[in-house]
């Protein structure tokens, strides 16, 4: 179902859902915080919707620090979220990374709480690259609603009964199909798929991963993990016990494939010794070892390793050259 | 309460029942848990090969091997003290209470075995899930056809579970070959590398199937050996190592190109493990 909500109403609304549940919305370009009338809306964040499914810190269990101590299952938060201004490619993130972490009831507990509305950027990005990636924004993948910017006002898909709710709340009135579905086919005619994806899926696993280019491309790597903490498909973590005083806590924690301790074994052993290795690691993942498992890259096109890598290591240069081995 | 089998990152608790120490340089134990939930204890089923995540709380958690059968009542571990949690596990008495979440992995696949030759080959304290899979095909010996061991140690002294190696040496429905590295008075049985021994033994590929563990080192010299004496590499089995975090599929840090050491593994066939990257 398709609504019209004008760009004034837009204000009146988050009150309205601020007044019943926690709403969260990006505040600045840094990234998203609670509502507190603030918005920046005029482009992705730095930091992806992820956070609020892997959160930076994820105490699993607490205990008394005591040999022999039991160790008590922490509940999580049940609070009802809201996140406004999710971008498409984010929402993506989350169902990309859903495939692995399914089962987890920590991920499942967040998700159940929390309703994601999204917002189509104003324009296509000249540094990003979603519908390289298969994201067509306007699906409304991963979301409750999503919001399309258009002249004077905001064309509201409704993907879920729970963003039908929400949306409720607002002034929004019924129509505006016609002109959502025409941007989104405007949308489609101009920006397809990036062929790599395509030539990625048939390559030898083994062909890219001997091949030669890898020492060139990790050389000015310096394996610094940027990239993977705000990446909003990288979900890998680490478990660290963290004792003060007599209280003890388990926490998940988001962890880089870039460092030298993620693979390193107790015997001092480690099988992606070489910087170089980390660095083929996290690109065969994204884009071979992921794409074969469940059919798409790990990868939605945000572009913010690219923006964010202090070596300027472009993605791009990457993807090339694993496409044509 | 059948969580014991759930896959998440909660550990149940389990008391350590008995402590042994099995090596003469105190660095091995081997510890006898039960969960205190009765029921839990009682659902806990294994296959031989699988591991479980030990717990200490204030340390964290390490993927130890399972080296009890699944018959034998109490689960038991034998841990080498090596990093944070091992060293930590060292230092507890009887009657703690740690945390361990399993079974987890594959473990070797025993019902495809049936009808065939096993031979074991186990280096240093790699032995330990071998041990698990020996018993249980003692136990079941008229599913399988001859049984052979051969298990190598630096020295007599870090031979592991040696009561139970004197009882299998006196069997006659195996044949173990028990050696140490070099010549050490007192020792009357094989002296020489685990490979060496094998080449000496050669057992036969036809109709059999091997089972490697060890340190990288032997397994390196042990396939050739394998190879001549007819075993393809659909026919060796052998079992994977590599940090990991969550055990469970989630964490990625095992990951030896697509294949998730916990999930995938820890036991893989050499012929599936020479399509894989040489991340272990």
């Amino acid at each position: 179902m398709y609504y019209i909500l004008k760009r004034e109403d837009l204000k009146p609304w988050l009150e309205a859902i601020n007044s019943k549940y926690t709403l969260f919305v990006p505040r600045t370009r840094d990234g998203f915080g609670p509502y507190e009338g603030g918005l920046y809306l005029e482009g992705k964040t730095k930091l992806s919707a992820k956070e609020f499914f892997l959160p930076w810190r994820e105490p699993l269990l607490v205990y008394e620090a005591r040999p022999g101590a039991l160790l008590k299952v922490v509940e999580g938060p049940e609070e009802e979220r809201v996140v406004f201004g999710v971008r498409p490619c984010d929402a993506r993130g989350v169902i990309l990374i859903e495939k692995v972490f399914s089962s987890d009831p920590f991920w499942q507990k967040r998700r159940e709480a929390t309703s994601l509305i999204g917002l189509v950027c104003e324009e296509p990005g000249t540094e990003c690259f979603c519908w390289a990636m298969g994201v067509n924004p306007f699906s409304g993948e991963g979301l409750d609603l999503v919001l399309v910017p258009h002249e004077e006002v905001y064309l509201v898909k409704v993907i879920t009964e729970a963003g039908k709710k929400l949306l409720s709340l607002s002034r929004a009135e019924e129509g505006g199909e016609e002109e959502f579905l025409s941007r989104e086919k405007e949308f489609k005619a101009k920006f397809s798929v990036s062929p790599a994806v395509e030539k990625l899926r048939e390559k030898d696993l083994m062909a890219i991963y001997e091949a030669s280019f890898w020492e060139e491309l990790a050389l000015p790597c310096l394996n610094c993990g940027a990239c993977t903490f705000i990446c909003p498909t990288c979900y890998c973590f680490d478990v660290q016990d963290e004792v003060v005083g007599s209280e003890g806590v388990r926490v998940r924690l988001p962890e880089a494939c870039m460092f030298e301790l993620y693979s390193r074994h107790a015997s001092g052993h480690n099988p992606r010794r070489s910087p170089m290795a980390r660095f083929r690691n996290r690109f065969m993942h994204k884009f071979k070892y992921f794409l074969d498992e469940y059919g798409e890259p790990l990868c939605v096109g945000c572009g913010r390793c690219n923006e964010e890598c202090p070596a300027n290591i472009n993605l791009w240069d990457v993807i090339r050259a694993m496409s044509e081995v | 309460m059948v969580s014991a089998l759930k896959k998440d990152m909660i550990p149940l608790p389990a008391k350590i029942e008995k402590v042994v120490v099995e090596t003469d340089d105190g660095l091995l134990k081997s510890f006898y848990l039960r969960l205190l939930d009765e029921e839990a204890h009682r659902g806990f089923k294994h296959t031989p090969g699988q591991f479980a995540m030990l717990s200490v709380a204030g340390k964290g958690e390490c993927p130890i091997g399972i080296a009890s059968a699944p018959s034998e009542e109490l689960i038991m571990f034998t841990v080498f003290r090596t990093g944070l949690v091992t060293d930590a596990l060292h230092r507890l008495p009887e009657g703690t209470i740690i945390g361990l979440r399993g079974p987890l992995g594959n473990g070797y696949p025993l019902e495809k075995f049936r009808g065939k030759n096993v031979v074991l080959i186990a280096g240093g304290f790699a032995v330990t899930t071998l041990r698990a899979t020996l018993v249980y095909l003692l136990e079941h010996r008229e599913d399988y056809g001859e049984i052979t061991m051969i298990y190598g140690a630096r020295n007599p002294g870090l031979l592991l579970y040696k009561e139970e190696l004197a009882a299998w040496r006196k069997r006659e429905d195996m044949k173990l070959y028990l050696t140490i590295d070099r010549e050490v008075p007192g020792w009357d049985g094989l002296v020489g590398f685990v490979p060496q021994i094998t080449e000496q033994v050669a057992p036969s590929g036809e109709n059999a199937v091997a089972l490697v563990c060890g340190p990288p080192i032997m397994i390196k010299f042990t396939l050739p050996v394998l190879e001549k004496c007819g075993f393809g590499p659909e026919q060796v089995y052998l079992s994977l190592e590599n940090r990991m975090r969550c055990g469970i599929g989630l964490c990625h840090h095992c990951n030896v190109g697509p294949f998730l050491v916990c999930r995938d593994g820890p036991v893989i066939t050499l012929a599936a493990l020479k399509r894989l990257p040489p991340e272990y």
